[in-house]
C-alpha cells in the first residue's frame, strides 16, 4: 500500500531556518565578492586611464626630443621640442583638481582627458620634479576603497 | 503493488558528500597558486617598466662602454654606472626611476634563464620573472635589456624588458 504521509509542520519549518540560515549567511558573502568585482573593476579603469596618458605623453618626449621642460602656473608643464625636420613645437601638460581632468597637447590645441568618471576618484596631488638631466611628473589618484593610491609618473630624460 | 519508498542510507549520504567535498577543497587550493601568478603578472611589463627599459637602451647604445656587451653565462649585470662614460647621467636615470637592477642579456635567454634557475644570485621575484620570459629565437648582433624597478604605486618590484641592437 503506498504511503501518502507528507512531511510534518515540525519537519518544515525545520528545513525553511536551515534554508534561510544558509541563504543569509550566503548573501552576504556574495554582497562582499560583489564590492571587491567593483572596486577591481574601478582599479583596471584607472589604470587604463593611467596606461594611456603616460603612452601618450612619453611618445610625445620621445619622438619629438623634449628640449625644455618648465613649471608654470595652475599645475602646468612646458614642454619645448626639436622635431627633427620640422623645427621647433611646444606642448603643454596640465593637471586640473578642480574639474578632475588632465589636458595635454601642443600650447595651441590641447585636449582635455577627464578622469575616468568614478564615484570618489579625485586627483590627490601633483609633483614635478627637475634635475640636472632628467624630470618627473607624478600625478596621484585616490579612492577611499583603493588599497593604495594610484599615480601616474611619467619620468623623462630632457636636453638630450 | 508497493511502492518503494527507501531513499539513499546516512552511508551513502556521507559518502558522497566526502567526495563532493573533497573535489571542491582541491579545486579551491589549485585556484590560489593561479591568483598568485595574476598577482605577479600584473607587475610584468608594465607600460611604466617598458618606458623606464626603453631609456636604459638608450643609454647603453649612446653611453655603454665596449664591456657592457660582453656576457658571461648569457647575461651582465650593467647596474653599475661605470659601464656608461656619462655616469652622473646613469645616476640620475636610476635614481629618479628607482631602478635596482639593470640587466643585458642575450636576445635568446635559454642561457640566462638555465643559469638563474642554479644561481642564487638573484631575488625570488626576478628568478619569477625571467621563468615567465619566452626563450625567444637567437637575433645575432641583438641583445635584450631588463629593468628591476621598485614600483611607484605598491612598492612591489615590476620589471620590464625590451631588445636592444648594439
Amino acid at each position: 500500500m503506498r504511503s501518502r504521509k507528507g512531511f510534518t509542520s515540525i519537519e518544515l519549518l525545520v528545513s525553511f531556518v536551515i534554508v534561510s540560515a544558509i541563504t543569509i549567511s550566503l548573501f552576504s558573502v556574495v554582497l562582499n565578492y560583489r564590492n571587491k568585482q567593483q572596486i577591481t573593476s574601478y582599479e583596471t579603469t584607472i589604470d587604463a586611464y593611467i596606461n594611456e596618458m603616460t603612452k601618450l605623453v612619453q611618445d610625445d618626449l620621445i619622438k619629438k626630443h623634449v628640449f625644455i621642460v618648465e613649471k608654470r602656473e595652475n599645475n602646468t608643464i612646458f614642454f619645448g621640442f626639436t622635431q627633427a625636420g620640422t623645427g621647433s613645437a611646444s606642448a603643454i601638460f596640465q593637471v586640473s583638481k578642480d574639474t578632475n581632468s588632465l589636458r595635454y597637447g601642443p600650447t595651441d590645441a590641447t585636449v582635455t582627458y577627464p578622469v575616468p568618471n568614478i564615484p570618489d576618484l579625485k586627483i590627490e596631488s601633483f609633483h614635478f620634479e627637475q634635475d640636472d638631466y632628467f624630470f618627473s611628473i607624478e600625478v596621484v589618484f585616490s579612492h577611499p576603497n583603493f588599497n593604495a593610491n594610484k599615480k601616474l609618473r611619467i619620468v623623462s630624460p630632457y636636453g638630450y | 503493488m508497493r511502492c518503494k519508498t527507501k531513499g539513499f542510507v546516512l552511508v551513502e549520504t556521507l559518502i558522497v558528500s566526502v567526495f563532493i567535498m573533497v573535489l571542491l577543497s582541491l579545486l579551491y587550493a589549485n585556484l590560489f597558486p593561479v591568483v598568485a601568478e595574476y598577482e605577479r603578472r600584473k607587475n610584468y611589463d608594465t607600460v611604466e617598466a617598458k618606458y623606464i627599459a626603453h631609456w636604459a637602451r638608450k643609454m647603453l647604445i649612446d653611453s655603454g662602454k665596449e664591456n657592457a656587451f660582453v656576457l658571461v653565462d648569457g647575461y651582465l649585470d650593467v647596474t653599475d654606472c661605470s659601464y656608461y662614460t656619462n655616469p652622473s647621467w646613469c645616476e640620475e636615470f636610476k635614481e629618479m626611476n628607482q631602478i635596482s637592477k639593470i640587466y643585458i642579456t642575450n636576445y635568446n635567454l635559454q642561457n640566462f634563464k638555465n643559469y638563474v634557475k642554479t644561481s642564487n644570485r638573484f631575488g625570488r621575484s626576478m628568478e619569477e620573472y625571467i621563468a615567465s620570459l619566452p626563450d625567444y629565437k637567437e637575433k645575432p648582433g641583438v641583445y635584450r635589456v631588463i629593468v628591476e624597478v621598485i614600483g611607484s604605486d605598491t612598492n612591489q618590484m615590476i620589471y620590464g624588458t625590451i631588445e636592444v641592437k648594439k
